[in-house]
C-alpha cells in the first residue's frame, strides 16, 4: 500500500490504516519528542497527543509538502503547545551572551547521554536549542513559534550550548578521573 | 579523539537517525480516544426522533401545569372544610395565647377550647339543617357560647377586643384597670346580644351594614384607649357589634360558600398585607366573618399570626387534593386516551445454542448486551379494563460473539479459514476469523489475548408494537398484563470486530430480514399520580420470530426490556 493510499484510508478513519501509519513513523515522531520533552513519560504523552492530533486533522493534509515534514511540525508544535499552556515562555531573560561558537572534541558520546542532557535543559533553552540546532529554524521562526523575541531567542540557545558543553566536559572529566 | 566539532553539528550527527519505538500503551491510548468520538457520533438520535423527544416533554410540561391549575381552583370552592379547621386551629392558639397572657386561668381555657368546638359542631349544624327555627336556636346557642368566650377571657386581664387595641397602643397594663367593668359590662350585654342575633340571623344585608359599623366602632375605640375612663362605655358598644359579627359569621360561613371564597380570597390578602397595621387586620377579620379569628388574629403576636395564616394554606392544599382524587374517581373511566414516552433497558440474548454468523461459533460462549429503547406510544381503552395499544419505538441491540478472532489474510490460499457465511464484509482483502473453540488448548493460549475477542453485532430497529393491555388491578397501583405482537423495520445493521477493547467495523450481516416480527408478553405496573398522569414501568419479553435467516444450530433471540415511562390520558 502506498504511502498516498494510506493517507487516504487515514482520511477516512479506517482503523486499520491508522494502525499501520503509526507504525511507520512512531519512532522518528518519538524521537522528536524524546529531544523536546523533559522525560520518557512526557515525550509519551506528546507522541499520543501528536497522533490524535494528526488523525483528526489528516484530512486537511493536502499533499503540498511532504507528509513527513507535516507529521513533524505537527509533532513539534504538539510539543511547544505543552510548554506554552504552562507559560514557560513568560519569563524574559534578555541577557546578553556572546554567541561564542563551542567546540568540543568528538568522541564517543552515546546518543542515550546526549539526550539525557537535552532533557535536563532548562524548557526555554531546550526547545531553543532542539528548534534551531537540530531542526534548523531560524532564530525569527523561533521567535514567532515561542512568541518571544529574536534577541531571546538568541541568548536561550547560547544559554543552552553553554551548559551541554559544561556538561559534556564535566562527565568527560569524570570518565577520566574514573579510568585513571 | 582530537578533531574538534561544533557543538551543533555534534548533536546534529547523534540524534539524527535516533529512533525509539515507543511503548505499545501509547498506541493504545490513541485508539481509545480516537474511538471515543466515532462512538458519539452514533448514538446521535435521528433528527425526528429528537423533535418527538421534545414535543413528548411539552406535553408533560402541559398536563402538569394543567394539573396545577386545576388544583388551585378547586381550592377556592373547597373551604367548607378549611373554615372548620380554621375555628379548630385558632380555638387551639387561643388557648396558647391566654396561656401566654395569665397563668390562672386553666378553667377558662377549657371553656374556650369547648367554645371553638362548639362554634364548629354548630356551623356543621347550620349545614346540615336549612329550618330556620333550628338555626335561630343553634345561633343564639353559638352567640352565648360566644359571648362566653368574651366574657370568660377578661379573667385573664386581657379582653381579646382589648388586645385588638392593645397591639396598636402597644400598652396592655392601662385596659387592667378598666377589665373588670367590662366584665360587667359584657354579662349586661349578653342578655341584649341575643336578640340582636335573631335579627342577624334573617337579614345578611343587614350584617353587612353591622360589620362596617363594627369597624367604625372598633376605629373609635382605638383612637379613644389612650383615655381609660371612656373605655367601658364604649366597649359594651363593641362588644355588642362584634358578638352581631359573630352571628353574622356563622350565618355567613354556613349558608354561603361564595362569602368562603371571599374570605379565602382575604386570608391570602392577609398573608400579604403588612400585619403590624392593626386597622387592617380588623377589617381584614370583619370581613372574614368569623369571630374566632377576630381574636386569634388580633390577639397572636404577628408570629404566629403568620405559622396560622401559613397552615390555614396547607390546610386548603390538603382539602384541595382530597376533593381532586374524589373527581378523578368520578371522571376516570370518560377517558379513553392515552399517550406514553417511554424508555427502557432492553437486553438481547438467544435461547438455544446457536449463532447467526457461521456454523463454527455454534459452541462460542455468546453474550448479550444492555442497549436503549424508546419511544411513543398511544392506547385506546374499550372498557374500564382492556385497552388496544400501539405507537413507535426505537430499538438497539446488541450481540457478541466470544472468542473469535477477526484478522486480514495476507495469502489467500488459507482455505480452512472459509470467510464468514452470513457476514458481507466492508473491505476487499480477505478476511478470516478463528473460534477459539476450534483451536486446541495451547494454539488458543498462544493467539487469544487476556482480554475480549469477539464479534459485535449491533442492529437498530424501529419497532410498531400492537399490543392489547388487561387491567387486573384498577387501583392507584395498578397491575395490567399485556400481550401482542411486534413488527420490527431494520433500521441499521453493523458487525463489528472486538478485539482487546477496540472495535473495529468490519461488514454487515447479510442474513437480517428487513422486516420481522416477535411476540409480547409483559406485566405492567403503574402509578396514577393523578387522572391524567400515569407512571408506568412494564417488563416485558420479546420473543422474535423471523429476525434471521439461515442461522446456524438453535438460534432464537428474545428481548427482554423494562419500559419504563410516563403517561397522560385525555
Amino acid at each position: 500500500m502506498s504511502l498516498n493510499q494510506l493517507i487516504q484510508n487515514c482520511k477516512k478513519n479506517d482503523a486499520q490504516a491508522q494502525s499501520e501509519l503509526y507504525q511507520l513513523f512512531s519512532g522518528k515522531l518519538f524521537s522528536i519528542c524524546l529531544k523536546y520533552s523533559r522525560n520518557y513519560a512526557e515525550a509519551e504523552d506528546n507522541l499520543q497527543d501528536a497522533f490524535v492530533t494528526i488523525f483528526n486533522k489528516i484530512s486537511q493534509f493536502n499533499n503540498k509538502g511532504s507528509f513527513e515534514g507535516w507529521l513533524k511540525r505537527i509533532t513539534i508544535n504538539t510539543a511547544l503547545q505543552c510548554y506554552r499552556n504552562k507559560g514557560v515562555f513568560e519569563i524574559v531573560n534578555e541577557e546578553k551572551i556572546e554567541d561564542i561558537t563551542l567546540e568540543i572534541e568528538d568522541d564517543e558520546l552515546s546518543i542515550d547521554y546526549l539526550l539525557k542532557i537535552i532533557q535536563e535543559l532548562p524548557d526555554r533553552y531546550r526547545l531553543v536549542f532542539n528548534l534551531y540546532a537540530l531542526d534548523g529554524y531560524s532564530h525569527k521562526e523561533i521567535a514567532s513559534m515561542l512568541k518571544i523575541s529574536t534577541g531571546t531567542s538568541k541568548s536561550n540557545l547560547a544559554r543552552a550550548r553553554q551548559i551541554l558543553k559544561d556538561k559534556i566536559e564535566t562527565y568527560r572529566a569524570s570518565l577520566n578521573a574514573q579510568t585513571l | 579523539m582530537s578533531d574538534k566539532k561544533h557543538i551543533d553539528r555534534i548533536f546534529q550527527e547523534k540524534l539524527k537517525d535516533l529512533e525509539e519505538t515507543p511503548n505499545a500503551k501509547v498506541w493504545k491510548n490513541i485508539q481509545s480516544k480516537m474511538e471515543q468520538p466515532k462512538e458519539d457520533n452514533k448514538k446521535v438520535f435521528p433528527i425526528w426522533l429528537r423533535i418527538l423527544s421534545i414535543a413528548a416533554v411539552l406535553l408533560l410540561l402541559i398536563t402538569i401545569g394543567n394539573l396545577y391549575n386545576t388544583n388551585k381552583n378547586n381550592t377556592k370552592t373547597n373551604t367548607n372544610v378549611v373554615d372548620t379547621e380554621n375555628t379548630v386551629n385558632t380555638s387551639e392558639i387561643e388557648t396558647n395565647t391566654t396561656n401566654q397572657n395569665a397563668s390562672n386561668t386553666t378553667i377558662t381555657d377549657n371553656k374556650v377550647v369547648d367554645n371553638g368546638t362548639n362554634t364548629t359542631h354548630d356551623v356543621e349544624h347550620l349545614n346540615n339543617t336549612a329550618k330556620t327555627t333550628e338555626e335561630n336556636n343553634t345561633n343564639t346557642n353559638t352567640n352565648t357560647s360566644i359571648a362566653n368566650t368574651t366574657t370568660s377571657k377578661p379573667t385573664t386581664t386581657k379582653k381579646q377586643l382589648n388586645n385588638a387595641n392593645a397591639n396598636t397602643v402597644a400598652n396592655n397594663k392601662t385596659y387592667t384597670s378598666t377589665t373588670k367593668n367590662k366584665n360587667t359590662n359584657k354579662e349586661a350585654a349578653k342578655s341584649t346580644q341575643q336578640p340582636t342575633v335573631g335579627i342577624n340571623n334573617t337579614d345578611t344585608n343587614r350584617v353587612a351594614a353591622h360589620t362596617t359599623q363594627e369597624q367604625n366602632q372598633e376605629e373609635k375605640i382605638q383612637n379613644n384607649t389612650a383615655v381609660s375612663t371612656t373605655v367601658s362605655s364604649e366597649q359594651t358598644g363593641n362588644n355588642n357589634a362584634n358578638s352581631n359579627a359573630n352571628a353574622v359569621a356563622q350565618n355567613n360561613s354556613s349558608n354561603n360558600t361564595n362569602n368562603k371564597t371571599a374570605a379565602t380570597a382575604q386570608d391570602e390578602n392577609k398573608t400579604t398585607s403588612p400585619l403590624k397595621n392593626n386597622k387592617a387586620n380588623a377589617i381584614a377579620a370583619n370581613t372574614n366573618n368569623t369571630e374566632i379569628e377576630n381574636t386569634s388574629t388580633d390577639s397572636i403576636p404577628t408570629k404566629e399570626l403568620k405559622k396560622e395564616t401559613l397552615s390555614i394554606e396547607e390546610a386548603i392544599a390538603k382539602t384541595g387534593e382530597l376533593k381532586d382524587e374524589e373527581k378523578e374517581e368520578e371522571t376516570k373511566k370518560l377517558k379513553r386516551w392515552e399517550m406514553y414516552a417511554n424508555i427502557a433497558p432492553v437486553y438481547y440474548n438467544t435461547l438455544g445454542k446457536g449463532s447467526h454468523i457461521d456454523e463454527q461459533f455454534v459452541n462460542n460462549t455468546k453474550t448479550g448486551e444492555i442497549n436503549t429503547s424508546y419511544g411513543v406510544n398511544v392506547s385506546y381503552a374499550f372498557n374500564e379494563r382492556l385497552k388496544l395499544r400501539t405507537g413507535f419505538n426505537s430499538l438497539d441491540l446488541s450481540y457478541d460473539t466470544d472468542d473469535v478472532i477477526i484478522y486480514q489474510n495476507v495469502s489467500s490460499n488459507s482455505s480452512n479459514n472459509a470467510p464468514l457465511k452470513n457476514i458481507t464484509f466492508n473491505s476487499e482483502q480477505p478476511i478470516s476469523a478463528i473460534s477459539a473453540t476450534n483451536l486446541t488448548v495451547q494454539e488458543a493460549l498462544g493467539i487469544l489475548p487476556d482480554e475480549n475477542a469477539a464479534i459485535s453485532q449491533r442492529l437498530g430497529y424501529y419497532e410498531v408494537p400492537m399490543e392489547l393491555e388487561y387491567t387486573i388491578s384498577t387501583k392507584r397501583f395498578g397491575v395490567n398484563v399485556i400481550a401482542g405482537l411486534s413488527t420490527f423495520f431494520l433500521n441499521h445493521n453493523k458487525i463489528f470486530s472486538e478485539f482487546e477493547g477496540r472495535k473495529t467495523e468490519i461488514g454487515e450481516a447479510n442474513n437480517v430480514n428487513n422486516f420481522s416480527f416477535s411476540g409480547n408478553l409483559g406485566f405492567g405496573f403503574d402509578y396514577k399520580f393523578s387522572d391524567k398522569i400515569i407512571f408506568n414501568a412494564q417488563p416485558t419479553f420479546k420473543y422474535q420470530m423471523n429476525a434471521f435467516e439461515n442461522t446456524s444450530g438453535d438460534f432464537k433471540p428474545y428481548i427482554i426490556g423494562l419500559y419504563t415511562g410516563l403517561s397522560y390520558k385525555f
